[in-house]
């Protein structure tokens, strides 16, 4: 399991100034489920963690043309997936991306995603300041049929 | 006199009750998933397969068949019920070469034949991908009373369609609805009910 913790959004600290605010943001296990050719979409799936609130403004990838945060909604019997402008995560609080939740959508992939290979990405957050904040991660790509870790075997 | 009717009325509809309820024990399966025996479901299919061949149930006559519907641009529920299927076969064991999975796509000019054919064996060499034209698709879905649509999100096509699909018996007729959420051994369990002749 991979962990990237990035520090976000700190304050102007004048050398006269003692406090510091510092939002630490951690994203944990981040992959994406592999592709076989000719599939020109997937998933990226992960954890992120905050110690402040912050937003997911956007999330880009050079292995897509375009890469959208979808929330998985179950209407009744049906499946549906809707874009997020955005995604607020809350002070030390947790928001998972998994089968079932949220996701974000590698669409229009350069190249068919392999297993092993791994697939840099950078997500953008924007503090309550208002100061955005972008970082790389590198996520594993796994295979398309890895299962989430809390898929119902029994 | 009157007071005694009534009296006799209600033994007698007691001891029809308990009768009815004696037969219907008799004859009803119990199925882990909701058993949709008596509402005429499915029937009619003709897709081609991911090999090019054209199918109908008929062909799959003497085995149970596990049916789906999606389409491969969905990263989420499509590839986590084909998990969920090939771990039903597995569960399954020497009673799997008993069974087929289809799964047919509702997104067809996306999936081409070729792309289905790279898509779904990766979960199991056995499964079949499904597809036709439009109006067959739309066929197939109504007959299964499965939804979907197609939505266009300023440059995203989004598909929003049913999660469920169905468990179909030997003699082609379709049992029980599988729900999203139910597990593999449960869904095993059912077929084995239903290859037991349930």
């Amino acid at each position: 399991m991979r962990t990237f913790t990035i520090k976000l959004a700190f304050a102007t600290a004048l050398a006269t100034v003692a406090t510091v605010t510092c939002a630490e943001v951690t994203v944990i296990d981040p992959w994406v489920r592999g592709v076989v050719p000719g599939q020109s979409a997937t998933g990226l799936f992960m954890t992120i963690k905050s110690t402040e609130a912050t937003t997911l403004v956007s999330v880009s990838s050079p292995a897509a043309k375009s890469v959208q945060i979808h929330k998985m909604i179950m209407k009744g019997d049906m499946m549906t997936m809707r874009p997020m402008p955005s995604l607020s995560i809350p002070a030390n609080g947790t928001v998972d991306f998994k089968p079932g939740g949220y996701h974000a959508m590698l669409d229009d992939l350069r190249k068919p995603l392999v297993k092993g290979e791994k697939v840099s990405v950078t997500l953008t957050f924007q503090g309550m300041d208002g100061k955005k904040t972008s970082t790389e991660i590198h996520a594993e790509v796994r295979d398309l049929a890895a299962p989430p870790m809390n898929m119902k075997m029994n | 006199m009157h007071i005694m009717s009534s009296r006799w009325l209600r033994r007698l509809l007691l001891a029809a009750g308990f009768v009815l309820a004696l037969s219907w024990d008799a004859s009803a399966v119990a199925f882990n998933g909701k058993d949709v025996s008596a509402q005429n479901i499915g029937g009619a299919l003709s897709l081609t397969d991911h090999h090019g061949q054209r199918r109908t149930l008929a062909d799959f006559r003497g085995k149970a068949v596990l049916i789906f519907f999606g389409y491969t641009h969905c990263p989420d529920v499509c590839p986590t019920t084909l998990m969920q299927m090939a771990e039903v076969v597995r569960v399954l064991g020497a009673d799997a070469a008993k069974v087929q999975v289809l799964w047919v796509t509702v997104d067809p000019e996306r999936d081409t034949q070729e792309l289905l054919g790279n898509y779904i064996p990766a979960f199991n060499s056995a499964f079949l991908g499904l597809r036709g034209t439009d109006q067959e698709t739309k066929a197939v879905a109504d007959a299964f009373k499965v939804r979907y649509d197609i939505v266009q999100y300023k440059d995203e096509i989004l598909v929003d369609h049913s999660s469920f699909g169905y468990l179909i018996d030997p003699k082609g007729r379709t049992r029980v609805k599988i729900d999203y959420d139910m597990s593999a051994a449960k869904i095993a369990q059912d077929v084995r009910t239903i290859l037991r002749g349930g």
